[in-house]
Formats: structure tokens, C-alpha cells, sequence
């Protein structure tokens, strides 16, 4: 290990103590992508290192261990975080674990999720679909993001709650993004390296951590060649596949997640919506949901 | 597979209707299975044991326009999908606690 400053923090109510190891930087980009966390030094306390999330540089290559133990190293051996937004991207991932570890009976969905009118539309996970420069779009015409990537469920009730985790774009942006999407994008551009750029949203365009939201629709995101874009109607048992399919918990609790995502879905508007023209797609959602 | 004996469904796998469809959440594997319609029925029949000449005497009923011999390797097909799942299992008669296998 090298580095001779230690850093050690609590991020908002959580139990895990994180310590950065000569590298406080990285601490300095967690900061600038987590929208509405409380940071609260600790100095002079001493903490269990078999529950402290530790980040240390060695050979130049940042690396962590976590104490639910997906992975006791930086993620990728073949291309390991020399960079501080390496890092970030790296570490985005254990987000998910973080948060499970810290809440382990809450439902999390896979999706974005994106305030329309007086309730959320949560866009499920599906591959290349386009679902992070789409909810960039969205922000752009005015709605708040709620998430990008994971979105907790309010135990007992339908609500989303906000991550406060700014949005990741993959770079480089789609060669069709309309010039004034990809100035707000370039506008609001936080930690970037070759392959991601972080949004900086302020606080009237991402909800702060914590902040809920009842949850009205759920949209599959198709994202096609030279289509008009046209939503059509989706059956409750297919949504619910898709989302059910895509939740890490299920291995877990089987039974829960499916009651609970039952229900969620089930009280929702749930629709398909067939797009090439991510601002033609906007004013369909404004359309059906923004009320 | 022998198929003489009754099937019945295996007591892990919980199921769950959605619209027209019937999820299956098998608690031991944590899988779970959607069914279309012909699966749905199939699966909503053996709430009790049945054999597989029941289970075809109940649809040649209700699909007489439906090619026997079509009925039965489909019906067949599904049921021998459920066995390998671990969904559902055979009763061995003389042995109502335990499976065939």
C-alpha cells in the first residue's frame, strides 16, 4: 500500500466506514457523482477493516475491497484503474452491492426512472436501447431523474427513491444526438474519460438521495432504424418478466421479489415504445404520462 | 420416462397468475418460469394428481378439432419440460410420499 494520507468517511446513514489510502481523489469523485449524500469525517476513530470499504493505490493501480465480497480486487484484470475515473467507473458497479449490503430487504430495480407529471416512468434495463442518452434528453426538456441505473422501491408502498447517482453516458455520444442535446450534455459534463462521461446535474434536473416518488408506468425501450416512434400498450406479465429477469435479488428471495414487483407493475401504466428519434420518443412520453 | 403414473405438482414451486399467464417460482432453485396458455392449463390441472390419459381426455374434450396425435406429443413435450425443471414429479402408487424417478 502506498500513499500516506487515510481518509475515513460515512456516507448518508450508512454503517459501512470507507477508507481511502493515499487516494483521496477518488473520495473527490465519489462526492462529484452522488448528488444530496451527507459525507461526515471520521477523525480519530478507529474502524473494523473487516467492515470498512478500503480503496489503496498499488503500482499505480487503484484497487478495494468490499465487505460483502463480490470481488476482492478492482473489477478488470485486463485493463486495471490507473486513473481516478477508471476508478469510478470501475467502482460504479459495486454501487448496486453497496447499497444491498447497507439494505438488504429492499426491492432495487434495474431501470431508470424519470419524474413526468406527478409520478415516476422507470425505463427497465435492456441492452443498447439507448436508455441513458434517452433519460439525458428527457432531463434536457425538463423532467427530473430519479435514477439512471438502480432505483430502490419504498418498502410498502410504490415509490421510487432517488439515488442522487448522476447519470453515465457512454462515450461517444450516438452519431444522431441532436446538437442541442449533446451542448446540454457537453454543458453539464462531469468526471469523463475515453469511455464514459458523468453528468453534473444540478438540483432542479436529478432528485437528491432519498427523495421518493410514486411510481405510474413503466416503459420497454426499443430503439430502432429510421422508425417513427409509436407506443403500444404491454401486458402486465410481460413487463413483469422483463423486470423480474433483470433483478440480482430474486437468487436471494425469489418469492419477495416477485410479489413485490407484481404489485408494482401491476399498478402501473406499463407500454413499449418503438423509437429512432430520441426527441420524437420524449414528446410521446410527455403525451401519455405527463399529467 | 414412464408417464403411467400420476403427476403432481412438486411442493417448492409456488405459482403465481398474471393476466393470462402463470408464473412458476421454484423456491429451491430460485428459477422462475412463465407459461403461455397451454402451459397455464396444464399446470392449473395437476392442482390435483392426474395421469397423462387424464390430462389428454380433458383437452380432446375441449379442443376436438385438435389432431389427437398432436395433442399428445405436445402435452407430452411439456410435461416431460415440467420433470426435467424439477416443477412437477410422477407419484409411484405404491408409495404416495415418494416420487418416480
Amino acid at each position: 500500500m502506498t500513499g500516506d494520507t487515510i481518509r475515513r468517511v460515512v456516507l448518508n446513514e450508512f454503517s459501512t466506514p470507507l477508507e481511502f489510502a493515499g487516494c483521496s481523489d477518488l473520495l473527490e469523485a465519489f462526492v462529484a457523482v452522488l448528488h444530496g449524500w451527507s459525507l461526515r469525517e471520521l477523525t480519530g476513530e478507529t474502524t473494523d477493516s473487516e467492515k470498512t470499504i478500503r480503496f489503496w493505490k498499488a503500482d499505480d493501480v487503484y484497487q478495494w475491497s468490499t465487505p460483502w465480497g463480490s470481488h476482492s480486487l478492482h473489477r478488470r484484470r485486463d485493463y486495471p484503474p490507473r486513473t481516478t475515473v477508471e476508478a469510478l467507473c470501475d467502482f460504479h458497479y459495486d454501487f448496486v452491492g453497496w447499497y444491498l449490503y447497507e439494505q438488504p430487504d429492499i426491492l432495487c430495480l434495474h431501470c431508470a426512472a424519470v419524474e413526468f407529471g406527478d409520478g415516476l416512468v422507470v425505463f427497465p434495463c435492456v441492452a443498447k436501447a439507448g436508455k441513458s442518452t434517452l433519460t439525458a434528453q428527457m432531463v434536457s426538456r425538463g423532467h427530473r431523474v430519479f435514477s439512471d441505473d438502480i432505483m430502490p422501491i419504498e418498502p410498502g408502498v410504490n415509490n421510487g427513491v432517488a439515488t442522487g447517482l448522476q447519470p453515465r453516458l457512454r462515450r461517444p455520444l450516438p452519431e444522431n444526438f441532436p446538437d442541442e442535446s449533446r451542448a446540454f450534455v457537453e454543458a453539464r459534463s462531469g468526471p469523463t474519460n475515453k469511455r464514459y462521461v458523468y453528468l453534473n446535474l444540478s438540483g432542479d434536473e436529478i432528485a437528491p438521495y432519498g427523495e421518493t416518488a410514486p411510481v405510474k408506468g413503466f416503459v420497454l425501450l426499443e430503439r430502432e432504424t429510421d422508425v417513427a416512434a409509436e407506443i403500444v400498450a404491454e401486458s402486465a406479465s410481460n413487463m413483469l418478466a422483463e423486470v423480474i429477469m433483470q433483478n440480482s435479488r430474486r437468487k436471494d428471495f425469489p418469492m419477495e421479489v416477485f410479489d413485490r414487483t407484481h404489485q408494482l407493475v401491476s399498478q402501473a401504466d406499463c407500454v413499449r415504445l418503438r423509437y429512432s428519434n430520441g426527441l420524437e420518443a420524449i414528446n410521446l412520453l410527455e403525451e401519455r404520462f405527463d399529467r | 420416462m414412464i408417464m403411467n403414473h400420476p403427476f403432481v405438482r412438486c411442493r417448492h414451486v409456488v405459482s403465481r397468475r398474471v393476466d393470462q399467464d402463470v408464473f412458476l417460482v421454484d423456491e429451491e432453485t430460485t428459477a422462475i418460469h412463465q407459461l403461455n396458455a397451454v402451459g397455464a392449463a396444464i399446470w392449473e390441472m395437476l392442482e390435483e394428481p392426474r395421469k397423462l390419459s387424464e390430462i389428454l381426455d380433458i383437452l380432446h374434450t375441449a379442443f376436438p378439432d385438435k389432431s389427437k396425435k398432436t395433442i399428445k406429443k405436445d402435452v407430452k413435450a411439456l410435461l416431460e419440460d415440467f420433470l426435467d425443471e424439477e416443477l412437477i414429479e410422477e407419484l409411484d402408487p405404491d408409495n404416495p410420499l415418494k416420487g418416480v424417478s
